[in-house]
């Protein structure tokens, strides 16, 4: 028996709409500590790991652990009939082959239920180890989100370089090159728009501006996204959840191809 | 041939010779000299014959030779052959053979171009000037091929062009006809400014490079009346009254090549101005290969901005191959700068090793210098030039067509059974097509070490510039002529374009996390 109650059902709302992009098939993971979700984009250069804790709640009963496997897309068809105030609950039996979403909304006055149907999923998950990280620049998210759409209108892979300055974003293409540098900006009275470099060492890297993008659609999760970097490491763009928990993406980077291919 | 009786007058021009002879990097050749002082090409190879009697011990000499080959008697082959090898490349010939002095100079350029860039420069200085100011270039009144339908403007106004001459039907006898007349002097002439470009290699390897020659050659006559025409069309686009309509959008986008069609395209006379226009092309790319191509498309764009308000193709398709240089830009517009540039490269040139380039050359370089240079060199209008050649000839009737398409492979086949200069790992001038950064086709002339490998990649590269460049240029008649250009081919570029892009690799996300 699986019963999630989540007040602020837009957050579900806008997770979803965040990952559907990168990810058609996922299975939902419940655990009595949470509700998480790890899936990889189908080209395997993304993954984007989802938790929503169990305390986010505001109840939260998971007998069992439980792998749903969704269609993300179809998932968030029947979000998109929760309205933004509504309380979205799910709810499953240990066996069955649906999940349920409840609409609530906030006068009680109208409940929607939604059954989808569930689907077998195999999904590789991947252990990730926590590391650390040579640079994790925090900026705020609309910054960034509009910093990779504009990049993307010049050019495919955008590198992304640390150094004590700041953070420079910078991309070319045929019609011709960009560069934004972020700097350091700690704005005492507004915490959501400073920007905050911890550097150990400078970091540059290259990524596909087309995934940046998709990890963007999360934005309005969170006012403020964290962008850990290190050299031979996959970057990880994290957006907090609230207070219960986050959407982290990673991204591999584009490794630069030996003499042979510029020859 | 050359040697005929010269009239006074025009002994009386020697020592004119003379003090430009002392220029030791002027290649005087016979067209020059005829356009120089007005003088008949044929008056012009006396003189110069003239010239190499009386002063002949300390001059390299150019025979243009003309005639049948002995093993290949379909085609009609015009070679340039260097004075010391002369009579082994007359062995080539069947019996009756011309020779004519093509040019002469201190000594033989290790680039051919040089033996025509003066030409080149000359002719554009004509093409500039006013109007209203009859030269020997714009009246048409050495040029052996006319033809009648040909009609030339000047004030923007269509003027019927010179009369036909006669000399323009014997002419395309001539080359039809495998016996060589005194009236094929002209053909040949006119032939010799193709096969001069082959021949620069070919002053060293005069056979190979004759054979080749040849086969362009055929082509080259009806270039060079094209060219003639295509200049009176440049003046006409400088003034500004030509084809506004064709420098339009499609032009600025296409750049060279759509620059070049358009004169074709206003009238029949243009065409085949255009296709004249082809041997001062080859001249032009010759030299913009020399620089890098790369540079070229932006000074191209800019030019084109300036060029477009004028309507000056042609100009246009200068400045993207000068373009590296603001200097050359400005050549571009005022003819005297490309001889500055011109003479540099050949004496740097000449320092290398000349035996080897003169074999690489031949076989590589004279289909570069045709086909390959003028299109890599992203010159449009080389492009168009040769498009138009190739319909001037149609409507002129012209025999030489034939042979003249035909021919450059057959050619160089056989020359390279006798000479595997192509195999041969020397180092020889590449077109390389590639995708810039910005995504931009590039074509440029590169210098080889590895012949085999160089080879190759020009055989592919023009054979997919051949292929792409009808669907890229659907407006211009021919795709071999397109061929030429670089840029055309739309297959070149995908080919290239995946070494380009190829610089980074997109890792995997499972190359870094393990499956749990």
């Amino acid at each position: 028996m699986l019963e999630l109650r989540l007040v602020q059902g837009s957050l579900l709302k806008k997770v979803l709409e965040a990952i559907r992009e990168l990810v058609t098939d996922a299975n939902f993971d419940c655990s009595g500590t949470g509700f998480s979700l790890q899936a990889m984009d189908s080209s395997h250069v993304a993954l984007v790991a989802l938790l929503l804790r169990a305390e986010g709640f505001e109840h939260y009963r998971c007998d069992r652990n439980l792998s749903m496997g969704m269609n993300l897309n179809n998932m968030a068809k029947m979000l998109r009939c929760a309205g933004n105030d509504d309380i979205i609950t799910i709810k499953a039996d240990d066996g069955s082959d649906t999940v349920t979403f409840m609409f609530e909304s906030p006068k009680q006055d109208k409940i929607a239920d939604f059954e989808m149907k569930l689907m077998d999923i195999d999904s590789e998950h991947l252990g990730i180890p926590d590391s650390e990280y040579q640079a994790i620049v925090r900026m705020p998210s609309a910054e960034f989100m509009r910093i990779c759409k504009d990049l993307s209108s010049i050019g495919d892979t955008v590198v992304i370089s640390v150094t004590k300055e700041g953070v420079k974003f910078s991309t070319s293409g045929e019609i011709g090159s960009a560069n934004i540098v972020c700097r350091q900006n700690q704005t005492i009275d507004k915490p959501e728009e400073a920007t905050i470099i911890e550097m150990q060492e400078p970091v540059s890297l290259t990524f596909a501006l087309r995934y940046m993008n998709s990890f963007t659609k999360a934005s309005s999760l969170s006012e403020q996204v964290t962008i850990s970097l290190s050299s031979e490491l996959p970057v990880v763009v994290e957006y907090k959840i609230a207070e219960m928990g986050y959407i982290r993406f990673y991204l591999a980077p584009k490794i630069e191809e030996d003499e042979e291919m510029k020859a | 041939m050359a040697g005929g009786a010269v009239d006074q007058s025009l002994l009386d021009l020697l020592p004119q010779i003379h003090a430009l002879f002392s220029d030791p990097l002027r290649v005087i050749s016979y067209k020059w000299l005829s356009r120089n002082f007005s003088i008949s090409s044929n008056d012009a190879k006396r003189l110069l014959q003239e010239f190499v009697n009386k002063h002949g011990t300390n001059l390299q000499v150019i025979y243009s030779v003309s005639g049948w080959l002995k093993n290949n008697p379909q085609n009609y082959c015009i070679k340039l052959i260097s004075g010391t090898k002369l009579e082994e490349g007359r062995q080539g010939f069947k019996d009756s053979c011309s020779v004519q002095i093509y040019s002469i100079q201190a000594c033989i350029p290790k680039d051919t171009a040089v033996l025509w860039n003066p030409e080149f420069v000359q002719a554009e200085e004509l093409f500039n000037q006013p109007f209203d100011d009859e030269n020997c270039l714009r009246d048409n009144r050495f040029c052996g091929v006319l033809n009648s339908s040909v009609k030339r403007t000047s004030n923007g106004k269509h003027v019927s062009s010179l009369p036909p001459k006669p000399l323009n039907s014997a002419a395309v006898v001539a080359q039809s006809k495998p016996s060589v007349t005194p009236k094929e002097q002209f053909v040949t002439a006119q032939q010799q400014d193709l096969p001069v470009s082959s021949k620069q290699g070919a002053g060293n390897k005069s056979e190979k490079d004759n054979s080749t020659v040849l086969d362009k050659a055929g082509s080259a006559p009806v270039v060079k009346e094209q060219s003639i025409d295509a200049h009176a069309s440049k003046s006409k686009a400088q003034n500004g009254k030509a084809m506004p309509s064709n420098g339009g959008s499609l032009a600025n986008m296409w750049g060279r090549a759509s620059a070049k069609p358009k004169p074709p395209s206003t009238t029949n006379s243009t065409a085949v101005a255009s296709v004249a226009a082809t041997a001062d092309a080859q001249i032009c790319a010759k030299e913009e290969a020399d620089g890098d191509s790369s540079d070229d498309e932006q000074g191209v764009k800019y030019k084109r901005g300036s060029t477009n308000a004028n309507n000056k193709k042609r100009r246009a398709v200068f400045d993207f191959s000068d373009d590296e240089e603001d200097d050359n830009i400005i050549s571009i517009a005022s003819p005297e700068l490309p001889k500055q540039h011109t003479p540099d490269p050949v004496i740097g040139t000449a320092e290398d090793a000349e035996v080897n380039q003169k074999n690489l050359e031949n076989n590589d370089d004279v289909p570069n210098n045709e086909k390959g240079s003028s299109m890599g060199m992203d010159s449009d209008f080389t492009a168009e030039c040769k498009i138009k050649t190739v319909n001037t000839m149609n409507h002129s009737g012209i025999t030489l067509k034939e042979k003249s398409s035909d021919p450059p492979i057959n050619d160089k086949k056989q020359d390279s059974a006798a000479e595997p200069a192509s195999t041969s790992p020397k180092r020889r001038k590449v077109l390389k097509t590639r995708i810039d950064e910005r995504g931009r086709e590039v074509t440029e002339v590169v210098w080889e070490g590895e012949a085999s490998a160089d080879d190759k990649a020009e055989k592919n590269v023009n054979t997919t510039a051949a292929t792409a460049s009808g669907a890229t240029l659907p407006s211009k008649p021919k795709p071999a002529a397109n061929t030429d250009k670089s840029k055309a081919p739309s297959k070149a570029a995908a080919g290239n374009k995946k070494p380009a892009k190829a610089g980074t690799k997109q890792g995997s996300i499972m190359s870094f996390f393990k499956k749990v």
